[in-house]
């Protein structure tokens, strides 16, 4: 059986309600970002499948998409990553629940 | 060919004109900036004023008399120079220019003004420098010389909007003048009264210019009058007169125009002559530009320039040519076709209708068209006002209501006695010799007008007649030596307005000039006596200038005052003719008398007039004997140790007036009855060209009227001297005769001038001043009371609008601020600050988005 855009967009959907997930439940603020990174990548197997499936004559924009998602993923951990260290060095705790600052 | 021939008044440009009004302008300008700036000066400053204002005089007396000799040189028809300076106004077709006019009569005028003038202003140099700080002795003369130009711009005037300007520039300088000492409240308020009078005055002559223009305007077809304002250009060929070139007119005339039954037809050549050159005479709307024959290139002058209206006479090649009149600033052109130029007969192009200039009315009367008629005239005078008076009897007797205020006239001549209070050589040069006349000279000015209604002559006759012996009544008694002079002039100006009445324009002139003379030889002679009185009376402690002009103070004064004495008898005897007759004013009242005798352009016969003249005639000399006997001779009543001769400036001035009354009388007067010229004396036949149609007819006395009236008048005067002098002259009397006049039955109504004055008082100030409390009363209870509701009803407003603002408004806004921070109080719970319970939120939110639009389908 060859796999269709539907089973594409299956697995896509699954990725993405997992990364969903893991950024709803996690505490962990490392764990959150984790998440996050699946949720772009259940974007970026969209971005392929169309591509391939729906655009496929038309260039490579859907990949051109991919390797944008890919970077911005990328510089998004450095950054978070980069606070998460900070959050932790002032907080000694990078459990999301415990930051509540921003309130006051 | 020419539409019109006729008189078409021949005008020369003049450019010098301006020369005759300049001069005392830029002295009135230059003694107002010294009154205002070198106001504090040192008494040098009197000096540089009257060297300005006498140089000022003395030039303009000089263009006066060099302008004289110019019109004198030119032929009697062409004696009327023409300056137009610039553009005034000019509203539809209605041309007002700058334009001065000096004709014979206007010549004459500015003789009187600048010869008189100066006389008065030495006089007034020497007699005002005591007693007067430097910027008032600046300030006087500032009026003085503003008065001289807008006489001059009066009588140089070539329209009414013109003269208007100069008419109601002497009013200003009057009022200034007789209140010149402000500070003192009746001479102010004389100032004002004589300035209020005017007013009523002249709203009769605006609304009577306003009746000329309307009444030129308009069309004429077959004869019926088509009234409207629009001016149309007509071709006139001159001649010297209507009537002396009908057979000309007759060969001249177009058979196109004759085609009617026309008994003029046998005698008509079909084809006027076209041989040699004609001229080309344009002098309406100046400034406007001419167009002949080619429609595209204006007429040029030599030099190179368009040529201008106005020209005289422009050579122009002999055939028919067509003219197109460009007056440019809105107007349409005026277009005139087919004139023929030839035999060296001049064409003007003259604009007919609506004209506030009098040449161009003149004209338009004057001319006749192809069938000999005046058109112009006769639909003139077939124009019908209000009721059935003529309009031209009601446009006269308005512009003789203007005439009236300013020559001093019954009902409005209450002005003058009281004008008095200003400086006695105001009140000879303003209100004796010059401005007073101006009433005169406009009918005169418009003596071709008023000739057309018998109506309005008589009316202008009976008024001058009942003012003069009226006036002469009002100065039997009087105490004050001015206002016997001033009820005099009064007088005399009646007598004018008589003979302008009657149709005797020159010999109103005439004895406007002699008035004059005569009348400023006895007021300076008066200023002299009552300045030398003043100063000895001011030794007494006795300070006011009215104790220094009561005759009662006076008395024996020839003895130590002869020269002024001698100048005070000359006039006398120049105004009364008694008992010497053969100074100015006998020949010139003489000439009254007779046109009065004569008259037949009147509505009632003229003997009643003349007889009533007579009358004033002995009145006249009767009361001014009186003063010069009250004054001069008996027993003095002041101690005369303490009373001197004028100064030599003023004595001078004095003896050349006197010598004035002679000359003027031996040359004018004579000429009338020995000399003249065909009958007509000297004037008479010098004003002629002036007075072209306004010829009004007289019965043909012969020798035996004129001596006859000399009698009568010579009679009637030497009794009232005789009478006088048996009453007055002499010490035998002295005293009694104040007792005397009082048991007279005319004393009262004499001196208080018929209580003209109190009726007055008593109705129209008395009326106003009721109109003015109610109007007080009117103003305090309705309007200040409707003000006030106003102010309540505003108020009522304002309150319940502060209550809405306060409740409702404000109420508004502070619930909305309490509402959001309450609100702000419970969302604030929302804000958990977990991040992870946002993305609930964001998540919850997303899913509802991608619901809704099941949920809402």
């Amino acid at each position: 059986m060859k796999p269709t855009l539907d089973h594409y967009l299956v697995v896509s959907a699954i990725l993405f309600v997992l990364g969903l997930f893991t950024v709803i439940t996690r505490k962990n603020a490392v764990g959150m970002l984790l998440g996050v990174e699946l949720i772009l990548n259940a974007a970026a197997l969209d971005f392929v499948a169309f591509d391939h499936f729906v655009a496929e004559s038309r260039g490579p924009a859907g990949q051109v998409f991919v390797l944008f998602i890919i970077a911005f993923a990328a510089s998004e951990a450095a950054v978070a990553l980069a606070i998460v260290l900070q959050v932790y060095r002032s907080h000694r705790s990078i459990a999301v629940d415990e930051l509540t600052q921003l309130r006051n | 060919m020419p539409d019109f021939h006729g008189p078409i008044q021949h005008v020369t440009i003049a450019g010098s004109l301006w020369l005759l009004v300049i001069f005392p302008l830029v002295a009135a300008v230059a003694c107002a900036w010294t009154a205002l700036v070198h106001g504090r000066a040192k008494d040098k400053t009197r000096d540089a004023v009257a060297i300005v204002s006498i140089g000022a005089m003395g030039l303009a007396l000089a263009m006066s008399a060099y302008h004289a000799w110019v019109l004198a040189s030119l032929p009697d028809d062409e004696r009327f120079l023409l300056q137009h300076a610039w553009r005034m106004v000019r509203l539809g077709q209605l041309d007002a220019s700058v334009d001065l006019a000096l004709d014979t009569l206007s010549s004459t005028m500015t003789l009187v003004v600048t010869g008189i003038g100066l006389l008065i202003f030495v006089f007034a140099a020497a007699s005002r420098r005591e007693g007067t700080t430097p910027a008032a002795y600046a300030r006087f003369f500032a009026w003085l010389n503003a008065f001289v130009f807008a006489m001059l711009v009066l009588v140089l005037a070539d329209n009414f909007v013109l003269l208007f300007f100069g008419w109601e520039g002497v009013g200003l300088c009057s009022w200034g003048l007789i209140g010149f000492v402000w500070t003192d409240g009746a001479k102010a308020s004389a100032g004002r009264k004589a300035f209020l009078v005017n007013r009523i005055g002249d709203a009769g002559f605006v609304l009577g210019v306003a009746l000329f223009y309307w009444g030129f305007g308009g069309a004429w077809a077959d004869g019926d009058y088509v009234p409207d304002l629009n001016a149309r250009f007509s071709s006139v060929e001159v001649r010297a007169s209507a009537s002396d070139g009908d057979e000309l007119a007759a060969s001249a005339k177009p058979s196109a125009l004759l085609d009617r039954d026309d008994e003029d037809e046998d005698r008509a050549a079909p084809v006027p002559p076209t041989n040699g050159d004609g001229f080309l005479t344009l002098t309406s709307y100046p400034g406007a530009a001419v167009f002949m024959d080619d429609a595209r290139s204006p007429l040029k002058i030599a030099s190179g320039e368009l040529l201008r209206s106005p020209f005289v006479r422009m050579p122009v090649k002999g055939g028919l040519h067509s003219f197109r009149i460009h007056p440019g600033s809105g107007l349409d052109d005026f277009l005139v076709t087919h004139v023929a130029f030839g035999g060296g007969r001049e064409i003007a192009l003259t604009s007919f209708g609506p004209t506030v200039t009098f040449r161009e009315a003149r004209d338009q009367l004057a001319v006749h068209d192809g069938h000999g008629r005046a058109t112009f005239r006769d639909a003139l005078l077939s124009k019908r006002g209000y009721g059935a008076a003529g309009l031209v009897t009601i446009a006269s007797l308005l512009l003789f209501i203007g005439a009236v205020g300013k020559s001093a006239q019954f009902p409005l001549h209450v002005w003058l006695p009281d004008a008095m209070a200003g400086p006695t050589p105001v009140s000879a040069l303003i209100h004796a010799a010059t401005m007073v006349t101006a009433g005169v000279y406009l009918i005169a000015r418009l003596g071709f007008f008023f000739v057309l209604s018998p109506a309005a002559g008589t009316t202008v006759a009976i008024v001058g007649t009942s003012t003069a012996l009226f006036a002469a009544v009002a100065g039997l008694y009087q105490y004050d030596l001015k206002r016997v002079l001033a009820y005099s002039t009064i007088s005399q100006l009646g007598l004018m307005m008589l003979a302008v009445g009657v149709g005797g324009y020159a010999t109103g002139v005439f004895h406007l000039v002699t008035h004059a003379c005569f009348k400023a030889c006895l007021f300076l002679s008066a200023g002299a006596l009552i300045h030398a009185l003043h100063h000895a009376l001011a030794k007494k402690g006795i300070r006011h200038e009215k104790h220094a002009q009561d005759v009662r103070r006076m008395g024996g004064l020839a003895r130590v005052l002869p020269k002024t004495a001698r100048a005070y008898a000359i006039g006398c005897l120049a105004m009364t003719a008694a008992p010497i007759p053969g100074l100015a004013g006998f020949w010139s009242k003489d000439d009254i008398l007779v046109r009065a005798f004569t008259a037949k352009n009147l509505v009632i016969p003229g003997a009643i007039l003349g007889v009533a003249a007579l009358v004033v005639a002995a009145l006249t000399s009767f009361y001014m004997w009186r003063t010069y006997y009250l004054a001069f001779d008996g027993e003095p009543r002041t101690p005369l140790h303490d009373v001197h001769e004028p100064d030599d400036a003023t004595a001078l001035v004095l003896t050349v007036l006197a010598g004035l009354c002679v000359v003027v009388g031996v040359v004018l007067g004579v000429s009338t009855k020995l000399i003249g010229r065909g009958g007509e004396s000297l004037l008479e036949a010098w004003l002629a060209p002036s007075l072209r149609g306004a010829e009004a007819p007289f019965a043909n006395g012969g020798a035996l009227v004129e001596w006859a009236v000399i009698a009568a008048t010579y009679a009637c005067a030497l009794g009232g001297a005789l009478l006088a002098r048996s009453q007055y002259a002499g010490r035998k009397h002295h005293d009694a005769w104040e007792e005397r006049e009082r048991r007279s039955p005319l004393f009262a109504a004499s001196t208080h001038g018929f209580w003209i004055d109190a009726l007055y008082k008593h109705t129209f100030v008395a009326l106003t001043n009721r109109v003015r409390e109610f109007a007080a009363e009117f103003d305090r209870t309705v309007v200040d009371g409707l003000v006030n509701f106003a102010g309540v009803l505003t108020r009522a407003f304002a309150w319940v609008v502060g209550r809405v603002d306060d409740d409702v408004v404000d109420g508004a806004v502070s619930a909305l601020s309490r509402g959001t921070l309450r609100a702000g109080e419970r969302i604030r719970a929302a804000q958990t600050g977990r991040v992870q319970s946002y993305v609930y939120v964001i998540v919850l939110g997303i899913l509802a988005l991608a619901f809704l639009p099941y949920w809402l389908r």
